[in-house]
């Protein structure tokens, strides 16, 4: 008899997740060309639904409990095979597919998380899902996955472990939240974030453009991103990674999960540590040496010293699964801690040495969710997080010093040569007494507790009825002291800052589920409080103690209509403020960033029109296909711009020479722009994938001061890559050195057109065409444990750039070794 | 695919030998090296404009310049648009321009940005042809990102930068004042081969210590200019008095702030020897105490009697003399152009031109006046006279708005900004645009005091010209 092995298909147009203790599944049994197979025999293990596939393949199962297990599937023709199978939805479309060849053990899990995707991509809101399974075993940051995302940009100011900007479809700035399970990002201080977070320690990456759903409602209008932390709870494994590669760069991470299935008392540990020198070559336009005449060179081809970036962290979590009281429940900390050092401004003006930041966060968290909380139909999503973290900045170099010579044999900065002094001599700069590199010696410590507190409870009415009612309370306070002047830190105004954000939602299906619905609306207030320093009298301090409450409302809602098989279109728009933040008004000093105190909140109408749709004839061949119409309307618009303090009267002397950044109010602004993907899969080989997207973020302002119609009205605003491509390919070989092993090769490539950086074109205030190629193969040893990984990036050793003339790495070569053991316990 | 590889080299290299070919055209026996001095006759007259920001900041964008005949610029018909046509100077916010004597030439040093503090020089070819000689100077170790400097005599250029630092009990609020030290930095540029010559670094500034006790303090200097015999530079101070018997308030940053108190010692110049950049002193002038650090534009003048002729710019309305050749205030000349300009109301010198044989030519605006306004000067006789054909000289776009004044946003003022009036021969050039409107290049036969009205000026929202060289 022939041996068959079976594969379960990914197509999976299933409904959100709705708080239903019994699900359907329904699907096709088929052979490779698609040909029905009837008469095929489906049990559910440990039940007794049981079914015969129809003369179209079809099979039914209604009525499923909520749970975990094995769909047993056995004919005439082939071996009885077990399925493993998570109902906790419904499945519409489970198909399963009877192949006569291939090796494949079921990857339940990626079927799982394909239909999360697919489930979120046609919900309505224009949002993008990036899985990190594949890229968790490449040597691949999750920034950069999240760069290759359609109508992501994300700016870094250098290499590994520096600010990084992020620009959804030209939003950004504060315009967009980051979230960690629905967690600003923020709460977890500095050293845990994106930059440092390894992909196998994320389930998933959400991107919202524009419009968000109200669980992730917040002070934002462009978008947001959503890390979701690993969350599967299903075998007990343990995987671990090591890689090193250019610029001394070497990471590690391991996780680890363990369930005991008699009690789900459950267990998921992770951490990792990351290192990089950040030393990579410079040679652009702005890669200068300064000789002692003043007289610049240009083109100076040096490495970038004093830029090293070391992280580490860890993550503990304990609690219940799938218990009678508990979907998840988790108590957890999260310890992490980074040093980076600076070596430049916001620019490569003049290089730095000497100072650097220091980053640590003790975080404690709660997680509850529970469907069918005491009745049915309701369910409770509680995720509270406590964090304590710290920012230290140092400075206390004061002498001032030039990059290193092309062609001088080191790495390392020079002291810099000053031009003849009164004597006519030429030596390297005195030292400062009380200068650091950027400006004033600075030993500044700033300590932040924050209490974040997200609860969602919903409510199901009926069948295809939702109504969800979400809170936010955030409570923040800090203590910055500066250590270089003790008696000043009692002087420094801190401010405390109460949050507390409320969001309704209603969600309905209609037409047999093929019309979706969501609308919400969203109520934020704000309340801070300045513990604001007045005098000392014996030795205590008095307060004047301001208070300042602000609030704002915003609405909108969603429509996806599945208008044909396989085709569906989406609506999505919101209309909402954004209060300025404490970050927008008080500034950061630690990151060079100035107070604004004349900042005003931020009007945002978004509208999205898009589309999916999936083309599949045969099995063979299938083609996704997605658009996205977007047009955004930003009133009072808050954007980041490097400025110095303007000439005020009596305080001309120091704050003016440095590089800075402030948060402005850019009048009125419109985007307007569409974002595309293809993606062609073949055979389960071949995976291809280009996207786009290309915008006009204009100036709307109409009349100038004087009334006059303005001039810059609809021109392209500075500072805005507004047109970026991403492509890759994706190759996969099978019995490559060794049976059953496989062989994944990958082709990345990524393109952002030239953008000026002032109203009018020049060579010398225009980001330069950025285009890179990234190259990388993936082994998998028949084993299934081992994962050998080697990536090439930028191959082509393009000159990159995002940020006023810093330029990002050229070519580098990584190597990772990936080890998983699965099952250890079972 | 060998084969198109070597058809790829080929065809580069016929582009190379294309290139090489078309720069040896251009160095040509006709064509004039890119720098050095200034040794030619005037050609052009170029003409500055600056724009907003990506905020719609006025004048605060960048700058950008375009060159004219002097017959153009004599044509009322002929259209300027530096805005849309120039060529755009190197530098993120408004540049700080100067220009060579004949115009050959035209210098900056970006002001902030990603190379501010860098120093950089144009040869002038004519319309938006302007040739960036590549002699890049970084005098941001010495002066920080925005520099603060002018010609100070032909081929040579000084940039200067002070501040000062106040020594008190504690820190906080309610602390006594101490003592205060201001300190200066300058660096000597040579304009003709651009490299610095001489700096000095975070010298005291000379007050005595009776001074310092009392707050006296300069936090900032501008306007160095040179004697005839080039052995003194002169730079203008921003002298500011701390009230010694207030105890110190606090900022929203945690920082001490403190009252001020009016200074009694006069209008303060910084002189030091030159070329040594030694031997710093501080001279007072009887006659005025309003500072004389001016803002973007040159207010001190050499002329040919050895006088260095300083205006109190840009908030009083004299012009002081020092001798250039003993160092000191000239304290019997005192010209107030309120006498003859003022009315009842004060007047604010905002740029002014020395011409020759005791002339000159003085932008002001007039305290609760809209409009900004120009007069001829004779610097001899002390007598000041307002010349008229300016169209639109009422205009608020000169004098600039509060945001209360202009219904919320605040409208900045040409005349604030206002770098250079250009000289060829008797003539002055002044391009004057309300900040938002077209205006003309004006051009002013000095001796005769007749205002011809020449090319107009194209401008765009929240743009002005700002300069003639």
């Amino acid at each position: 008899m022939k041996q068959f092995y079976l594969v379960l298909l990914l197509f999976m147009f299933s409904l959100p997740v709705f708080a239903q203790n019994i699900f359907s599944i329904k699907g096709k049994v088929h052979k490779e060309n698609g040909e029905p197979v009837s008469h095929v025999t489906l049990k559910i293990e440990g039940t007794s639904l049981e079914t015969v596939s129809d003369e179209r393949g079809r099979y039914t199962f209604e009525n499923v409990p909520q749970g975990k297990y094995n769909l047993l599937v056995s004919s005439v023709e082939i071996q009885p095979k077990k399925l493993a199978l998570q109902v906790n939805k419904n499945y519409p479309d489970l198909h399963i597919h009877i192949s006569p060849k291939g090796d494949l053990a079921l990857d339940e899990v990626r079927v799982q998380r394909n239909t999360v995707k697919r489930e979120m991509e046609t919900s309505g809101f224009a949002v993008a899902v990036i899985e990190t399974k594949e890229a968790s075993l490449r040597n691949l940051t999750t920034n950069e996955l999240l760069d290759r995302a359609v109508g992501v940009r994300v700016r870094q100011n250098g290499g590994e472990g520096a600010p990084i900007e992020y620009n959804l479809n030209g939003m950004s700035g504060s315009t967009i939240g980051i979230f960690i399970d629905g967690i600003e990002i923020s709460t977890y201080g500095s050293s845990f974030n994106l930059n440092n977070i390894p992909p196998a320690m994320i389930e998933r990456i959400e991107v919202y453009k524009g419009v968000l759903p109200a669980h992730l409602s917040g002070n934002y209008i462009g978008g947001a991103i959503n890390v979701i932390m690993k969350k599967d709870a299903s075998a007990n494994n343990i995987t671990t990674a090591v890689s090193y590669g250019s610029f001394n760069t070497y990471r590690a991470d391991i996780g680890g999960l363990y369930r005991n299935q008699k009690n789900g008392l459950t267990a998921r540990v992770s951490g990792f540590y990351s290192h990089s020198d950040n030393n990579y070559e410079m040679w652009g336009k702005f890669s200068k040496y300064t000789l002692s005449t003043g007289r610049v060179e240009r083109y100076n081809r040096t490495r970038r010293p004093n830029d090293k970036f070391e992280t580490v962290g860890g993550r503990f979590e304990f609690g219940f699964t799938d218990v009678k009281w508990a979907d998840q429940f988790f108590l957890g900390y999260n310890i992490s801690d980074s040093y980076k050092e600076i070596p430049h401004g916001l620019t490569m003006t003049k290089p730095y040495l000497g100072r650097f930041n220091e980053y640590q966060a003790n975080v404690l968290s709660l997680n509850y969710n529970k469907r069918d909380l005491l009745i049915k139909g309701l369910s409770l999503n509680v995720n509270a997080v406590h964090s304590m973290r710290n920012t230290y900045l140092q400075d206390t170099v004061s002498q001032k010093y030039n990059w290193s010579k092309e062609g001088s044999g080191s790495d390392q900065l020079e002291l810099i040569l000053a031009p003849p002094n009164s004597e006519g001599e030429v030596k390297p700069y005195p030292h400062q007494p009380g200068k650091g590199q950027q400006d004033d010696a600075v030993m500044l410590d700033s300590y932040r507790t924050i209490t974040n507190i997200r609860s969602n409870l919903s409510y199901t009415l009926f069948s295809g009825h939702r109504i969800s009612l979400n809170h936010k309370l955030e409570n923040s306070g800090r203590d910055d002291k500066d250590l270089l002047r003790p008696d000043r830190s009692k002087w420094i105004t801190q401010n405390d800052v109460l949050t507390n954000i409320w969001a309704m939602n209603y969600e309905f299906e209609a037409l047999n589920r093929k019309l979706k619905t969501n609308i919400f609306g969203k109520h934020a207030t704000i309340k801070t409080t300045q513990n604001k320093p007045i005098r000392e009298v014996n030795g205590v301090m008095e307060y004047e103690r301001p208070v300042s409450e602000r609030s704002n409302q915003g609405f909108g809602g969603t429509i996806s209509y599945q208008a044909i098989q396989d085709g569906f279109i989406i609506l999505s728009a919101e209309k909402s403020f954004i209060m300025p933040t404490d970050r927008h008004i008080y500034g950061e000093p630690e990151n060079n960033l100035l107070p604004n105190t004349d900042i005003l909140p931020e009007l945002a109408i978004n509208y999205n029109l898009g589309g999916r749709y999936g083309i599949s004839h045969t099995d063979k061949h299938k083609i996704n296909l997605y658009g996205n119409f977007f047009w955004r309307n930003g009133y009072d618009k808050i954007t980041l711009q490097t400025r110095v303090d303007p000439v005020i009267e009596g305080r001309e002397a120091q704050v003016e020479d440095i590089q800075v950044s402030q948060y402005v109010n850019l009048s009125k602004t419109q985007s307007i722009g569409f974002e595309g993907e293809i993606n062609y899969i073949y055979d389960n080989k071949l995976n291809a994938m280009l996207n786009f997207s290309k915008f006009n973020s204009l100036f709307k302002v109409a009349l100038d001061e004087i009334g006059n119609p303005h001039s810059l009205y609809d021109m392209q605003i500075p500072n805005e890559p507004f047109f970026t491509i991403n492509a890759n390919i994706q190759y996969r070989l099978d019995n490559i050195f060794q049976q059953k092993s496989v062989l994944n090769l990958y082709y990345n490539t990524g393109y952002v057109a030239p953008f000026n950086t002032i109203w009018f074109d020049s060579d010398w205030f225009t980001t330069p065409t950025q285009f890179s190629h990234d190259i990388g193969a993936s082994y998998r040893f028949p084993s299934s444990k081992l994962v050998v990984s080697a990536d090439a990036k930028n191959i082509l050793n393009a000159e990159m750039y995002d940020n006023f003339g810093v330029q990002k790495p050229g070519r580098a070569f990584y190597i990772k070794l990936n080890y998983t053991i699965n099952n250890f316990n079972k | 695919m060998k084969n198109s590889f070597l058809k790829t080299v080929l065809f580069g290299s016929a582009l190379a030998m294309g290139t090489l070919v078309g720069c040896n055209k251009d160095n040509g026996p006709d064509t004039i090296p890119p720098s050095g001095p200034d040794i030619w006759d005037r050609q052009y007259i170029t003409l500055t404009a600056t724009f907003p920001d990506d905020e719609g900041t006025a004048g605060n964008g960048g700058t950008r310049a375009y060159a004219i005949t002097p017959e153009q610029a004599a044509n009322p018909n002929f259209e300027v648009d530096a805005l849309g046509k120039g060529y755009t100077l190197r530098s993120q916010r408004t540049a700080r321009v100067q220009g060579s004597k004949n115009g050959n030439f035209l210098y900056n040093i970006q002001y902030v940005g990603n190379d501010g503090g860098i120093f950089n020089k144009y040869r002038v070819n004519g319309a938006a042809a302007f040739e960036d000689t590549r002699e890049e100077l970084d005098t941001e170790p010495i002066l920080g990102t925005a520099p603060r400097w002018v010609v100070a005599a032909e081929g040579i250029g000084i940039g200067v930068y002070a501040s000062s630092k106040i020594e008190a009990s504690g820190e906080g609020a309610d602390a006594d004042f101490i003592n205060v030290k201001s300190t200066a930095s300058i660096a000597v540029l040579n304009l003709d081969n651009p490299e610095i010559t001489r700096q000095t670094q975070n010298f005291t500034i000379p007050f005595t210590p009776e001074q310092t006790l009392d707050g006296y303090q300069i936090g900032r200097i501008d306007v160095p200019v040179l004697n005839a015999a080039k052995t003194k530079i002169f730079i203008g101070c921003n002298l500011t008095r701390t009230d010694v018997t207030k105890k110190s308030t606090l900022n929203s940053q945690g920082n001490q702030a403190w009252s001020t108190a009016t200074n009694q010692l006069g209008t303060a110049t910084l002189v030091v020897d030159y070329p040594s950049l030694t031997n710093p002193k501080l001279i007072y002038s009887s006659n005025s105490i309003v500072n004389n650090h001016s803002y973007r534009t040159m207010t001190q003048h050499l002329a040919e009697d050895g006088y260095i002729y300083q205006a109190t710019a840009n908030s009083g309305s004299q012009i002081l003399r020092i001798d250039g050749a003993t160092g000191q205030y000239d304290n019997t000349y005192n010209f107030d152009l309120k006498t003859d300009l003022g009315g009842g109301s004060n007047i604010s010198i905002r740029a002014w031109r020395y011409i020759k044989d005791g002339e000159g030519i003085v932008l002001y605006t007039i305290t609760g006046t809209n409009g900004g306004f120009v007069a001829h000067v004779d610097l001899n006789s002390r007598t000041a006279t307002k010349l008229t054909g300016f169209d639109n000289e009422t205009d608020s776009g000169f004098s600039g708005l509060t945001a209360a004044q202009n219904g919320g946003t605040a409208l900045t003022g040409t005349f604030a900004q206002f770098q250079n009036i250009g000289v060829v021969g008797n003539k002055a050039y002044i391009p004057l645009t309300p900040n938002g409107k077209d205006g003309n290049l004006y051009i002013i036969d000095v001796p005769t005091k007749t205002v011809t009205k020449g090319a107009k000026l194209k401008n765009a929202s929240g743009s002005f010209y700002l300069g003639a060289y």
